[in-house]
């Protein structure tokens, strides 16, 4: 593999790792499956590429509206749930199908290329660093930072109160925590960490397109159970590394499936070996409640 | 501080499982008092302690509590007065969470929480401190997950839990139900100690006559949905579990059936 | 689970180490598509056939390293990032998506693109002839002027055509453009007829009634979906429908001029050919393949012309590649 494969994979990898970090405050954190993922990383690409081709919108600012655009749609999606008490899941299903043509108004079609435009990348340049070098760079930093950003605020008074919402919702509610309240700001905020993704994604692609988000919930679910069973994670400060450790391993098995024709694996056998590796996580844990699968040794 | 007017609840109404549990309840507990509720199932006893706490909607009636109306208030609300301790040991603590984070969460109930880093330095100490009352060593095994521990010691740090911040109202559902006769005993003896020091106005539900009779200053009896009976001070001291029996037939016309009642 | 897991890390690392997909001595050719349906898998085979005839024949004279997305983003991302870390001698992606993740990776080697609806739009090239840069290839833009002319030859006399569309998509209102620069040569007035969801199709079909000779359903989804109601509306009316493209037909439209992929193919693998013997990618014009073939697929619906009370002439029939009773 060549040096720009591995970091083209990597750049790649802690794209995506954002998208891990999002599953992870709603699947382990809230206890909420959520499904919105598949309509607001798409939804981040639209919005970005939108505002910077259409309306001709610095990148920077262009990709943090996509990340609020991403956080209206969790907030939906959190609202269907608890003030309407639709099924966690059937909201998050609800809001990514809606969001499919929300996209394609967005953009009026299924792809706007970014071809031609500036994007993040292109101030990068400045460095005078080749851009496979430093884009995987910048994409590092970025991750690194979000990674810190979310350990810390998991650290806070609001974000123990948003663990206890997940973990124990009535301990919670007796304590004083809005448990609703807690879902919508968190389901939110997750969907605003996808939709950010899905706009660098879109910018390091080239285009934003409507199918962009296929398989988004495959890949963030199995990068967070692989990561959480290759590598301790019993902290906060540790699961967040493993989220990241798991989205980059995904991309490199992708990247063995496409230089290994030889053994005739191809990439499109990845999907299905990542779907089964999740099938057998969630039968192995063995229980009722979601987040167990992501509990390591204390059972009782 | 707690004053329940003509309170009535009914579950599945109009359904064939139509269940009236209180039918008009009328009870006021002044400021600093110890109640223990008895009551055979389904006598409303849990029913009247979830009202208090908000978890069951009244069909009509009032609740007051520290002076204030919260009949329509939710129960992250109305926690800022009042906090609670489940049966389960499970429920009143967070397991996924260690035991100064759980801390940390009690702590905010009366003080809203920010975002400031929930475990600030002095409360490491102050949760040390409180812990080491328990004598169960916890205090050195601060940043365990709860989970970790027992369903006693679970108890034991719910209790503590619930009796930090400006708490006034304390409710306590069974909670001494699930644990084994020691651990029970303890986690008792230190509710007792908790109420009279920090003089807090507790109510207790329990299905053990003995122990409702033994502890606080005042003990009712629900049946069918109405309280039957109230005893409190010299009155109650002189009642043994067989007078209260004579009294229950006496007024009602039938026999106290209930072997949990009796046994416990 | 973990041994599982730290067996699967092992295997990876060792994957990393693995060699290049090519030989070292032969030409290299890589290709993408994003996805495998019909339209693009004949694209392939027209390419791979189109070098075969020039002398490059794969694992002879050339070694061709062919990778499908299956539909998957960041996978075209890998794939399109593994192509230039393997350094080949030219690219060709089919489709738009898989050509935007090429040219988003370099500049410097040669693409050559096929299947590509609008090449401009996408941002793929900035102008047909001698496009420059590293990037020409083949467009796939829906063959309206054979259309146009086989829809004139089945109703002589097409002086107006109605134009159904979804404002709001802007390939619809691309099409709806070229639809009116190819009719004024040949005499047909478009007469536009918006509808924006699907509720309102029949109601912008029956708009046309009485005011144009045909009506053109162009490839846009949103009217696409309501074609069996807007077939019933023409049957009831006897008001000719054509498409846009060859699967409304079996649909109950009168007739259609579609794109035979594995000559698109064909014309992409011609182009990947002249780079190879060395001729510079950027001189090389792009082209749209309708104007450049001379073989298309002719689809006549019969049944559906005789309830709309139409006669198929025979020198249409003649040109039918294929013909639905």
């Amino acid at each position: 593999m060549s040096l720009y494969e591995i970091l083209g994979t990597l750049e790649t990898g802690f794209i995506y790792g954002i998208v891990a970090l999002g599953a992870f405050l709603t699947f382990r954190i809230l206890d909420f499956p959520d499904l919105t993922v598949e309509g607001s990383f798409p939804l981040g690409a639209a919005v970005a590429a939108t505002l910077m081709v259409s309306a001709g919108w610095n990148p920077w600012i262009a990709t943090i509206c996509a990340g609020l655009a991403g956080f209206v749609a969790g907030f939906m999606t959190a609202l269907l749930n608890v003030r309407f008490r639709i099924l966690h899941i059937l909201a998050g299903i609800l809001i990514a199908i809606s969001l499919y043509s929300i996209n394609l108004r967005i953009m009026s079609g299924p792809n706007k290329p970014l071809l031609m435009v500036d994007t993040v990348f292109t101030y990068l340049e400045v460095f005078g660093i080749p851009g496979y070098i430093i884009n995987a760079i910048f994409l590092g930093v970025v991750i690194i930072l979000i990674k810190f950003a979310l350990d810390a605020f998991l650290a806070t008074g609001y974000g123990i109160s948003m663990r206890a919402a997940g973990s124990n919702p009535a301990m919670a509610e007796a304590n004083g925590v809005n448990v609703g309240k807690m879902k919508l700001v968190g389901v939110g905020f997750a969907n605003g960490l996808t939709a950010l993704a899905g706009a660098l994604f879109a910018q390091s692609f080239g285009a934003a397109d409507a199918y962009m988000g296929i398989g988004v919930i495959i890949i963030g679910l199995a990068s967070v159970i692989v990561g959480m069973s290759i590598m301790p994670s019993g902290s906060i400060f540790l699961a967040t590394i493993a989220c990241i450790v798991g989205a980059i391993l995904y991309r490199l098995a992708v990247a063995l499936a496409l230089n290994a024709d030889f053994i005739g694996l191809q990439a499109s056998d990845v999907q299905l070996v990542t779907a089964l590796l999740v099938i057998i996580a969630l039968i192995l844990q063995q229980s009722g409640n979601l987040r167990s699968i992501f509990r390591r040794g204390n059972k009782r | 501080m707690i004053r329940l007017n003509d309170i009535h609840v009914t579950f599945n109404k109009g359904t064939p499982l139509e269940t009236r549990a209180l039918r008009g309840v009328d009870l006021e507990v002044p400021e600093g008092q110890f109640l223990t509720i008895i009551g055979s199932n389904g006598a409303g006893k849990s029913t009247c302690l979830n009202v208090i706490a908000g978890l069951t909607k009244v069909e009509s009636g009032s609740t007051e509590i520290d002076g204030k109306i919260v009949t329509d208030w939710p129960v992250h609300k109305r926690s800022r007065m009042l906090s609670r301790v489940f049966q389960d040991p499970k429920m009143g603590t967070c397991e996924d969470l260690s035991i100064i984070e759980n801390f940390s969460l009690a702590h905010g109930r009366t003080n809203p929480r920010g975002l400031r880093f929930a475990v600030a330095s002095g409360m490491r100490e102050e949760a040390a401190e409180r812990l080491k009352v328990l004598g169960l060593g916890l205090e050195n095994r601060l940043d365990d997950k709860v989970g970790l521990l027992s369903g006693g010691q679970r108890q034991a740090v719910s209790l503590l839990m619930a009796a930090t911040g400006d708490t006034k109202v304390l409710l306590l559902d069974e909670h001494t139900a699930a644990l084994d006769p020691k651990t029970a005993e303890f986690v008792l003896e230190l509710t007792k100690n908790i109420v009279s020091s920090l003089k807090l106005t507790a109510v207790m539900v329990t299905h053990s006559m003995a122990q409702a009779l033994h502890t606080g200053e005042r003990t009712i009896m629900f049946h069918r949905g109405r309280i039957v009976f109230d005893a409190a001070g010299e009155t109650r001291d002189k009642l043994e579990v067989g007078d209260l029996l004579e009294l229950f037939k006496r007024e009602q016309g039938e026999e106290l059936a209930d072997d949990s009642l009796l046994l416990g | 689970m973990t041994v599982l897991l730290r067996s699967a890390v092992a295997a990876i690392v060792l994957g990393v180490a693995a060699t290049s997909a090519y030989a070292d001595d032969m030409k290299k050719v890589a290709i993408s598509t994003i996805v495998e349906v019909p339209a693009l898998t004949d694209t392939k085979q027209g390419i791979i056939d189109a070098l075969a005839a020039r002398g490059y024949v794969d694992g002879e004279t050339i070694t061709i390293d062919y990778q499908n997305a299956n539909g998957n983003m960041p996978t075209q991302q890998q794939i399109a990032k593994k192509f230039v870390g393997d350094n080949p001698d030219i690219i060709m992606p089919i489709t738009t998506p898989t050509s935007q993740a090429m040219i988003s990776a370099t500049s410097d080697i040669p693409i050559v693109f096929s299947t590509v609806t609008d090449p401009i739009k996408a941002q793929l090239i900035s102008q047909y002839e001698k496009p420059g840069g590293n990037v020409t290839g083949v467009s796939d833009a829906a063959p309206i002027e054979p259309q146009l002319d086989l829809f004139k030859e089945i109703v002589p006399g097409l002086k107006k055509i109605g134009f159904i569309y979804n404002p709001g998509l802007d390939n619809a209102v691309a099409t709806l453009g070229w639809v009116k620069e190819f009719g004024a040569p040949r005499g047909i007035e478009v007469v536009e007829s918006p509808a924006p969801t699907t509720n309102e199709v029949v109601l912008a079909t029956k708009k046309l009634i009485g005011e144009v000779d045909a009506i053109y359903i162009p490839n846009d989804t949103t009217i696409v979906a309501a074609l069996e109601a807007i077939v019933k509306v023409g049957q009831d009316v006897d008001l000719p429908i054509f498409t846009g493209e060859t699967g409304g037909v079996e649909r109950g439209a009168i007739a259609s001029v579609g794109l035979d992929y594995v000559g698109i193919g064909e014309i992409a693998g011609n182009m990947a050919a002249d780079v190879l013997e060395g001729k510079p990618v950027g001189e090389i014009d792009a082209v749209i393949a309708y104007k450049t073939l001379d073989k298309f697929k002719v689809v006549i619906n019969k049944g559906a012309a005789e309830r709309m009370g139409v006669m198929i002439p025979d020198s249409v029939m003649a040109q039918a590649t294929q013909v639905i009773e």
